[in-house]
């Protein structure tokens, strides 16, 4: 019974769920929209399964390192230098991660609840709530995921559910969209959508034995990629193609189309405070593993210290991104971020393999 | 200058690096084989924490000795409730002098004269016997009082006596005996005056810690529930007592108790409340991390869960310990009615603490922010009724809100008689003026008084408070940010909860951090069904009932 009592698989499990599917209320569908047109689905199929593949090929890797995260793992195959490179792309991915997602957030609140709320502001009581929370430190953060997130996700179904009369199968239709390469060839920027499974790897020892984080990141993995092409199938059959990428707040609309009858008028209400209560979610176990990670990896004695002063760089980040960064170039983002949150983890844990076997055949 | 150094030391606490404490806190994980006793001292002594063994001042064979110290550390001169009595005890060959010592008022005389001085006085049984020999027959045979112990030490007889027991002491004598003849005045038995049922025991604790052992162990009968004595408190020696089944509760647990119990360094301690802030791990915390119980069934089912109760002297409320969030929003009477029921009740708990909590924030967010998210007809409704308001909404609400609580604590502090007048002269005609005035819109009458009814739906006493408290957050929040602020304020409330503990327990088990509960932790199931303990006490056993508790159903052979 002793380990009841800490932060499990179940926790790991909604805490990766929730990180990678809180981007589809926002804009992340529009990248699979807008690459595949009408075949979207296929393609969030395609990547969900590349993702997958990518996952149990590092899962496969981190045999040879159990309880062991990546900044550990870099530090005792390369060194303290690579291990401080290492840390300094993952922090700087959650940096942009959460900043990118702030602005959009902010912005989106801007437009359809506080149109007389300056965005700084609204940005100021995002950064400000997140900063409390991470105070009271990761597992928290974490255990509210266990609870809030299957809550949300069966509110969100039954929302939705109330839609399935207006969904067309005709909008799937021509069935590979805008062709088999952008489908096949480009879909693999897909990954990009699961790009916070990158925090799997970060959080390892926090899950302790290697049996529960294989189960975190399979399951975790998993569930993220049925929902993803769960939500981008129901988005491609609710809202014709081209519609279908041009809007910015893609979820929203849909339960604004939803809040027609009486009886559905709240939907607005209670999917707007899941939005925020999501976006708390994200930035604050963002903010926490990102000062983690510096900390860390440069071997400081404390991780709160630092929250303070990368909230601060946060937010003028967040408010900066919009001024600095048009929507072309976030889009952008959000499409080949996966290369870096993917493949570079990838590589670096194969080689550190390699390096492993090399020894060990020596000795 | 205080508020300015714990500002300066918050600051510094959050930019400078601060070693962590080297005792890690107290999570209630499983020790194998450790004794519940192990943090028992050697000699289970109450001032035991506080006095080391040799600090203790032995009992003079010299009786004078005796008296001066006594009459010393009594300040018999000053002291007009003292009682000192002289007398010698008849040994026929010899006189034995010996003085008894009480309290007038606490303990009862007649019962003093009758079983200790009379037959001390009109000695027929030891005739020609030797001092040494009426010494020891004095426990044996001379006074007839039935809790009679003798005692070594100085201080012992110093706390029972000033507990209401009557002192014996005897020329020639190394210990003296102490005799229970407590008779201060006491409430008897009556009804729960804040935890009421309609279907269940009606009996509720009172003020005599001893009363209070005597209604937990005639329910429970089994011989397996330990009733620890611990005093605390260097100068009150407050009785208290730690309660567990000694094959149900986990040791870790027992252990933790008695160690924050006796690790306690204060002078008095008067209520259960005090010490309820004195062991539990976040003083500043809005919400309670121990249940405080004036029923007698609610302690003993908490025992049979495998939890640990803590009881003052002096305080009908009894604590519970460790305790989750879901434990405030439970009352007794849903194990004793039927599934159905106690479904319906805890919805309605639920409801009530939701609307209590947040009902006025989400009016004024809504209000402020949001008002196309309302029914057109009832945005005209309310529109039409704030119409020529003077004053903003929230102003408005933060003002009715403040309102009920004067009225609230008028009505707790006045005398009982004056109540229902208080309540008639403050909700209603103060309300009507109110509107017929337009200082205040009708609809704002019906939000704070359904917000008030809510709260009374509330069973936990400090749950209530913490509602009431983080309703004017939730106010000014939602006047500040609307939904958003609201949806901020949960989550700051979920973070904070989920970072505490009660002796070592998530105080949002078992649903964060995740562990096997059953259905019946949340939604009450068939009585049949509740077979399993909840897994976060990490009790000794798993089970409290048999997987078919009916055999009677079986098919007959």
């Amino acid at each position: 019974m002793a380990s009841k009592i800490r932060f499990g698989s179940w926790e790991g499990i909604m805490l990766l769920v929730g990180l990678m599917t809180f981007k589809l209320t926002v804009a992340a569908v529009n990248v699979f929209t807008i690459t595949a047109g009408t075949a979207a689905w296929i393609m969030a199929l395609y990547a969900g399964i590349t993702a997958v593949f990518l996952v149990s090929l590092m899962l496969f890797f981190l045999k040879s390192f159990p309880s062991q995260d990546i900044l550990d793992i870099t530090e005792n195959t390369f060194g303290q230098a690579a291990k401080k490179a290492a840390a300094s792309v993952a922090a700087t991915i959650l940096f942009a991660n959460t900043a990118t997602l702030l602005h959009t957030v902010a912005q989106a609140n801007h437009m359809t609840s506080f149109t007389q709320t300056p965005i700084g502001l609204i940005l100021f009581f995002y950064i400000a709530i997140t900063v409390l929370a991470a105070y009271a430190g990761f597992e928290a953060i974490v255990r509210i995921h266990s609870f809030w997130l299957p809550a949300a996700a069966l509110i969100c179904t039954l929302v939705l559910a109330t839609g399935l009369p207006l969904l067309k199968a005709d909008n799937l239709m021509p069935i590979l969209g805008n062709g088999a390469v952008h489908v096949f060839a480009d879909g693999l920027s897909g990954i990009s959508a699961f790009n916070e499974f990158m925090v799997f790897l970060l959080m390892i020892p926090f899950l302790g034995d290697i049996k529960i984080a294989r189960k975190t990141a399979i399951w975790g993995i998993g569930i993220s990629c049925f929902f993803t092409a769960a939500c981008v199938t129901y988005y491609t059959m609710l809202v014709p193609y081209p519609l279908a990428g041009k809007l910015t707040l893609p979820f929203y609309e849909i339960v604004r189309i939803l809040s027609t009858s009486r009886t559905s008028q709240w939907f607005e209400s209670v999917f707007f405070i899941l939005w925020v209560f999501g976006m708390l979610l994200y930035a604050a176990a963002n903010l926490y593993l990102i000062c983690h990670v510096i900390s860390k990896a440069f071997d400081l004695k404390s991780t709160k210290a630092l929250i303070l002063p990368i909230a601060a760089t946060l937010l003028f980040a967040a408010g900066a991104a919009g001024k600095a960064f048009s929507a072309d170039q976030t889009l952008l983002y959000n499409k080949y971020i996966g290369i870096f949150s993917f493949l570079l983890p990838l590589a670096l844990l194969a080689a550190a393999r390699l390096k492993h076997k090399k020894q060990q055949t020596n000795t | 200058m205080v508020p300015i150094r714990s500002l300066s030391h918050m600051i510094k606490s959050i930019f400078f690096y601060h070693p962590e404490s080297p005792a890690a806190p107290f999570r209630l994980l499983e020790r194998a084989g450790e004794d519940p006793a192990g943090s028992r001292p050697q000699r289970f002594y109450p001032s035991a924490p506080l006095l080391a063994q040799d600090q203790f001042t032995n009992i003079s064979k010299d009786l004078s000795t005796n008296l001066d110290r006594i009459k010393n550390i009594f300040s018999a001169r000053d002291n007009s409730d003292f009682v000192i009595r002289t007398f010698e005890i008849d040994a026929d060959t010899d006189r034995i002098p010996a003085f008894i010592i009480f309290f007038d008022g606490m303990a009862d005389s007649g019962q003093i004269n009758e079983a200790i001085i009379r037959p001390l006085l009109k000695n027929h049984y030891c005739k020609g016997d030797s001092p040494d020999t009426i010494q020891r027959l004095i426990g044996s045979m001379l006074v007839e009082q039935c809790t009679l112990k003798d005692v070594i030490y100085l201080e012992e007889v110093v706390d029972a006596v000033s507990f209401g027991n009557c002192a014996l002491f005897a020329h020639g004598c190394e210990y003296a005996f102490l005799a229970d003849v407590k008779n201060w005045g006491r409430r008897s038995v009556g009804t729960p005056q804040n935890e009421a049922v309609l279907r269940g025991p009606q009996e509720a604790f009172v003020e005599s810690i001893r009363t209070n052992t005597a209604l937990v162990r005639k329910a429970v009968k089994d011989p397996a529930l330990i009733i620890e004595h611990i005093s605390i408190g260097k100068r009150s020696k407050t009785p208290c007592a730690l309660l567990y089944i000694k094959d149900i509760a986990g040791d870790a647990l027992v252990c933790e108790a008695r160690r924050r119990l006796l690790g306690l360094d204060i002078d008095y301690l008067f209520d259960s409340g005090e010490l309820e802030q004195l062991i539990e791990e976040k003083t500043y915390s809005l919400f309670p991390q121990m249940v405080a119980t004036e029923r007698p069934d609610k302690v003993c089912m908490a025992l049979a869960s495998g939890r640990v109760a803590v009881m003052v002297n002096g305080t009908p409320f009894v604590l519970i310990l460790p305790s989750v969030i879901l434990d405030y929003v439970k009352v007794t009477e849903d194990a004793f009615v039927r599934a159905p029921y106690s479904l319906l009740f805890r919805f309605v708990r639920m409801i009530a603490i939701a609307i209590s909590l947040l009902l006025p924030g989400i009016y004024i967010a809504v209000a402020y922010y949001h008002q196309h998210m309302l029914p057109a007809d009832l945005l005209f409704a309310i529109e039409a009724s704030r119409e020529n308001m003077p004053f903003p909404s929230v102003f408005e609400l933060l003002m009715m809100e403040a309102a009920f609580e004067l009225i609230r604590e008028a009505g707790i502090r006045m005398p009982s008689a004056v109540g229902p007048t208080l309540g008639i002269v403050g909700g209603l005609i103060l309300g009507q003026a109110a509107v017929a005035a337009g200082i205040v819109s009708p609809i704002m009458i019906i939000i704070v008084a359904m917000t008030g009814i809510c709260t009374f739906a509330v069973s936990n006493y400090s749950l209530e408070f913490a509602l009431r408290i983080s309703r004017f957050g939730y106010i000014v929040l939602g006047s500040a940010f609307g939904l958003m602020g609201i949806a901020g304020g949960i989550f700051l409330q979920l973070v904070s909860l989920c970072a505490s503990y009660s002796f070592g327990v998530p105080l949002l088990s078992p649903v964060a951090p995740k562990m096997r509960f059953t259905v019946n932790d949340i939604i009450p199931r068939a009585i049949w069904k509740r077979e399993r303990l909840p897994d976060y006490v990490n009790a000794k056993k798993a089970k409290t009932q048999a997987k078919i508790s009916r055999k009677w159903t079986r098919r007959r052979n």
